[in-house]
């Protein structure tokens, strides 16, 4: 009887504690798609490789904030198609940026270096620079703006 | 004494004081157990100072900062406190190291004394639990890269990885509810299991303790007070004198900027963690998960398995030496991989580059923040800030182009070096060398302005040349000094001679020769305004004439009305002109 009793009072305070502590207690949501404008199309240069901020409202658990810089996306434009490779290093989570030259991409955190296309060259990067999808809608270049798991081979969403 | 006998009749407490005191230690008072003491007066040290935090600090991330700053510079001795604090936690994780060497060499894990290891293993651990969590809580850069870092490793690990990491952030990523679990776990649960942990480990000493006095012979055994007893007062005193003694030499616990989770930070791991930090550095792939999750665990199996498999009551020197071989690589190891990184670092032009930046932008939130913090937190403090919202929209849209003191374009500059704008010797060495590398010769603007004292490349030209004297030189530089600063220049021998002599090409209030000509306005040139126009649009015709942003004119400067509001504008302009002079 008392076994019972002291089980029940366990279960009552561990299952909700459980559930609690486990659960996603930020209440965002995760996965689908998450289009976000960038930029106006006329003002890219043809073949030229520009850095771009992805500005979106954020919400941490009870606060809204307008306007946060999400991450940096590099972005090609090519007549009227536009390519986007994430610029969060895919080894650590530092801003990827330009080597001299301009021939490659390199992260200043741990020298990995990628070609122009994303392929991992050199360093400690697992895999290549993440693409995000991209669409052009009024003038407007939108990317698909994810976030993908640092330092593992596979592309996984985070 | 009265009142003790009453007290004493009702709750014994004499009885108790008599066995902690005479409390048997076999071979007299020694340095080396003064050790676990000195740990457990840390560990009350860390209690009451962090108690006293507690009454200050708040957990949310837009207070977070701003109540640590409060406490270091807005409470009588809050930076003591703190101070005592941080440096109280360093020396938990340094002698909880050295506590744990001394056992391992001592070989004081057996006879039944394994599992009493065992907890001492956890109590080290707890410790690292300790430090992770508190790390973060002023929710400054270094704090929050430092816990962004370890949770990135902590994902990496197979299979549970994801979740932990999930389970440790709260949420999808750093935010209010990772500061407020860490927050519970390093103020609640963690002291709690620390506390309940440390009585089991005195009590299983103590128990030891009574057990081997009772096999040995009473000569060598003597009472713990008075004599071990002052040897571990003396312990506790020497720690406590230590951690005031760095308080006051580091003018108390470091403070970094506030968390900004879009910027680009040199993270540097604590001393301890640094040798692992630059083994993972150095790793790729498999590699670096084997490095991050096998190599810790490596050693934690090692020092579990230790009492278990090194089990004889008496050792010769080969014996003990054979298991201690591990512990001394990895020791050797750790101290030889910080030494690596401290070497590397230290040559590394960029990340000196960065931390000095970031030592810069630390100490101007320190400044700023005395004048109050806004509630949307320190980050909307920085947002207004010419200095760090005007250095943030520099990288971001100038130095691509320009170079402005440590600010270094990746690729080569295609853009005058704004390092000096405005002052003499910049305005002295446009009138003497413009095609500089540094100046115009990289721009789409090379070759159109002749230097006034060197002779023109045309050998034609070369010999109607005359080299303008050293005092005119002189006293144009003046007046275009005065633009910059503000002044009107009227009057000036300088502004005579610019008249006479610069008004082919350039503007000045609006006349010029040859209307048709690039060069810019230079009335009120390089001073705050100037700067502003041109950053709203460089071919206003306030700066330079509406023909610099011709598309055929490739490489020129873009305007920014656009991309910019106004505010950024004058914030950038204020930044550049206070930049350029420092």
């Amino acid at each position: 009887m008392a076994g019972v009793g002291a089980a029940t009072c366990a279960a009552a305070i561990g299952v909700p504690a459980v559930d609690f502590s486990l659960r996603d207690a930020a209440g965002a949501s995760r996965g689908g798609e998450r289009w976000i404008r960038v930029g106006k199309l006329d003002d890219l240069k043809e073949g030229v490789h520009t850095r771009l901020a992805v500005v979106d409202d954020v919400r941490d658990a009870y606060t809204l904030r307008r306007d946060q810089v999400l991450g940096m996306v590099w972005i090609k434009r090519e007549g009227k198609d536009v390519s986007a490779l994430s610029a969060t290093c895919p080894h650590l989570g530092c801003a990827i940026s330009l080597a001299a030259g301009g021939k490659q991409f390199t992260c200043p955190c741990h020298s990995a270096r990628f070609e122009l296309d994303g392929t991992a060259v050199k360093g400690p990067s697992p895999r290549a620079m993440d693409p995000l999808e991209t669409r052009v809608v009024e003038g407007f270049v939108e990317v698909d703006y994810r976030r993908y798991r640092n330092g593992i081979e596979t592309r996984e969403e985070a | 004494m009265r009142i003790g006998q009453f007290l004493d009749d009702r709750i014994g407490h004499r009885a108790f004081f008599k066995r902690v005191l005479e409390h048997p230690v076999v071979g007299g008072p020694r340095w080396a157990r003064m050790l676990g003491s000195a740990l457990l007066f840390l560990f009350v040290l860390e209690a009451v100072t962090g108690w006293l935090l507690m009454t200050v600090y708040s957990p949310s991330t837009t207070t977070a900062w701003a109540s640590v700053h409060h406490i270091d510079y807005g409470v009588e001795s809050g930076w003591v406190v703190r101070g005592l604090h941080h440096f109280g936690a360093h020396a938990c994780v340094a002698l909880g190291l050295v506590h744990l060497v001394r056992v391992a060499v001592a070989r004081a894990y057996t006879e039944k004394r394994d599992v009493n290891w065992l907890v001492g293993l956890a109590l080290l651990g707890l410790v690292f639990a300790f430090v992770i969590t508190g790390n973060m809580l002023p929710w400054d850069q270094d704090g929050y890269w430092g816990a962004q870092t370890e949770l990135n490793i902590a994902g990496t690990v197979p299979i549970v990885g994801p979740g932990l990491q999930q389970l440790i952030m709260g949420g999808p990523a750093l935010g209010h509810l990772t500061l407020t679990r860490f927050y519970s776990l390093h103020t609640g649960v963690l002291p709690a299991i620390v506390l309940g942990l440390t009585l089991l480990h005195v009590a299983l000493v103590r128990r030891h303790a009574r057990a081997r006095a009772e096999a040995a012979p009473p000569a060598k055994t003597e009472p713990y007070f008075p004599r071990q007893a002052l040897l571990d007062v003396v312990g506790a005193l020497l720690v406590l004198g230590a951690c005031f003694a760095l308080t006051f030499a580091l003018n108390g616990a470091p403070l970094d900027a506030p968390a900004q989770p879009s910027s680009q930070y040199p993270a540097n791991p604590e001393w301890y963690f640094a040798p692992l930090s630059h083994l993972l550095g150095m790793l790729k792939g498999k590699a670096a998960v084997i490095g991050a999750v096998g190599l810790p665990g490596l050693v934690v199996g090692y020092l579990i398995a230790l009492p278990f498999v090194d089990r004889a009551s008496r050792a010769n020197l080969t014996r003990r030496m054979a298991f201690l071989l591990p512990l001394a690589l990895f020791g050797l190891g750790g101290v030889g991989l910080y030494a690596m990184k401290s070497k590397r670092d230290a040559g590394n032009e960029d990340l000196q580059r960065a931390r000095r930046m970031a030592a810069e932008r630390a100490d101007r939130s320190i400044k700023l923040a005395t004048l109050g913090v806004p509630p949307e937190g320190p980050e909307a403090m920085l947002a207004r800030d010419p200095e760090i919202r005007g250095a943030d929209l520099f990288a971001e849209h100038c130095v691509s182009c320009h170079r402005l003191g440590d600010m270094i374009p990746e690729e080569k500059a295609t853009a005058p070096d704004l390092t000096g704008f405005g002052t003499e010797s910049w305005a002295e060495r446009v009138l003497t060398d413009p095609d500089a590398d540094d100046l115009f010769g990289n721009t789409p603007f090379a070759g159109m302005m002749p230097s006034s004292t060197k002779p023109p490349k045309d050998p034609e030209e070369a010999k109607h040349f005359k080299p303008t004297s050293k005092r005119d030189i002189e006293d144009m530089v003046d007046f275009l000094v005065a633009q910059a600063n503000g002044e009107s220049g009227r009057g000036m021998r300088g502004e005579e001679l610019v008249q006479d002599r610069c008004t082919s090409c350039h503007r000045l209030d609006g006349e010029t020769d040859d209307e048709d000509s690039l060069a810019p306005e230079l009335r009120g040139w390089g001073s705050r305004p100037w700067i502003e126009a041109m950053i709203e649009n460089p071919g206003s015709g306030k700066t330079y004439p509406p023909a610099v942003m011709d598309e055929e004119l490739e490489g020129h400067m873009p305007a920014y009305a656009d991309p910019l509001s106004p505010l950024d504008r004058r914030i950038l302009a204020i930044y550049v002109y206070r930049a350029a002079r420092r």
